[in-house]
């Protein structure tokens, strides 16, 4: 456990209500580096490592959430960062901004997260904490 | 109206247990299984109330019952307290 | 000697309740919010039924009681349902 928090609570909260997996981060991190350019869904998972066979189901749950958008343009799904409003465009921004910033941090967070709610609820019947 | 919602709670409490028990498979962790245990008493609880309401019967020693589900709720928190190893009892976790 | 039961049902309900509540703060997961706020229902709900059979027998809450411990089992539902992988 790193000693230090940089990451504020409701970046958490955000993480924890979008984010489901390392993918779907990064995923987020190639879309937003350019507001305005869409990508192809095969270029996409080549940019963030994502297995194309994976990739429409992480597209669409982050779609229901209003962070991206996806077309279909000549018989190709195109993606975009579209945040649906501007509440989610500020998290959004500093989302990625602290991924940027850290990186291994925003990774640990993410991918013990999606493992740990059932661990964290089991763990809050623990009177005393031994963190 | 009655008799609906009796119906829906006991049908809550049910589902909810059977996640319990998927949680328990999931995690390894003692405790979902008690709180799956917990849940299905209280839902045979309701059904039981709700065919007691029916019969015009005084159903009153169900609520002892009530007591039980929730006394089996406080031994998963002592069990929870009594484990020393955090990892012993979290089972195996799932990579993605 | 129900209210007993009632009482003791309540304490633990709101244990759970107060438990889940302090995990929520620590860690952020909105599964425990949710059965954070189920507890609480159950904790009213065992609340109002030892006011009903108890204090005020002759006026019969049964449809509140149920009420309330359904709105807390349709949150808890929704947390388990959408909090969950």
């Amino acid at each position: 456990m790193t000693p230090d928090k940089p990451i504020a609570d409701d970046i958490l909260r955000f993480i924890d209500a979008n984010v489901d997996s390392i993918e779907q981060l990064e995923i987020l991190r190639v879309l937003g580096e350019d507001d305005a350019k869409r990508w192809h869904v095969a270029d996409l998972a080549k940019a963030s490592q994502v297995n194309p066979s994976a990739i429409h189901a992480h597209l669409s749950a982050l779609e229901h959430r209003g962070l991206i958008r996806t077309e279909s343009v000549e018989n190709q799904v195109v993606c975009q960062i579209s945040p649906r409003n501007q509440s989610i465009a500020e998290m959004l921004a500093r989302l990625l901004q602290a991924y940027k910033e850290h990186p291994v941090t925003m990774i640990r967070i993410v991918y013990d997260r999606a493992d740990d709610r059932l661990k964290a609820f089991a763990e809050a019947f623990r009177l005393r904490k031994e963190n | 109206m009655n008799e609906l919602l009796t119906g829906a709670i006991a049908m809550g409490f049910a589902i909810a247990a059977v996640f319990f028990l998927r949680f328990w498979r999931e995690t390894n962790d003692r405790l979902f299984l008690l709180f799956a245990l917990s849940f299905v008493i209280l839902s045979l609880n309701r059904v039981a109330l709700g065919i007691a309401q029916q019969q015009q019967t005084r159903g009153d020693y169900f609520y002892w019952i009530r007591l039980i589900a929730f006394g089996i709720i406080l031994l998963a928190i002592l069990d929870k307290n009594r484990s020393r190893s955090t990892d012993a009892d979290s089972g195996v976790r799932r990579v993605g | 000697m129900e209210s007993v039961a009632y009482v003791l049902c309540g304490i633990t309900a709101l244990a759970c309740a107060v438990l889940l509540l302090r995990g929520y703060r620590r860690k952020k997961f909105r599964l425990l919010l949710w059965c954070s706020l189920f507890f609480f229902a159950v904790t009213l709900e065992n609340m109002i039924l030892f006011v009903d059979l108890v204090l005020i027998p002759q006026v019969d809450l049964s449809l509140y009681r149920k009420l309330v411990a359904l709105a807390g089992l349709l949150v808890l539902l929704y947390g388990l349902i959408w909090e969950t992988k």
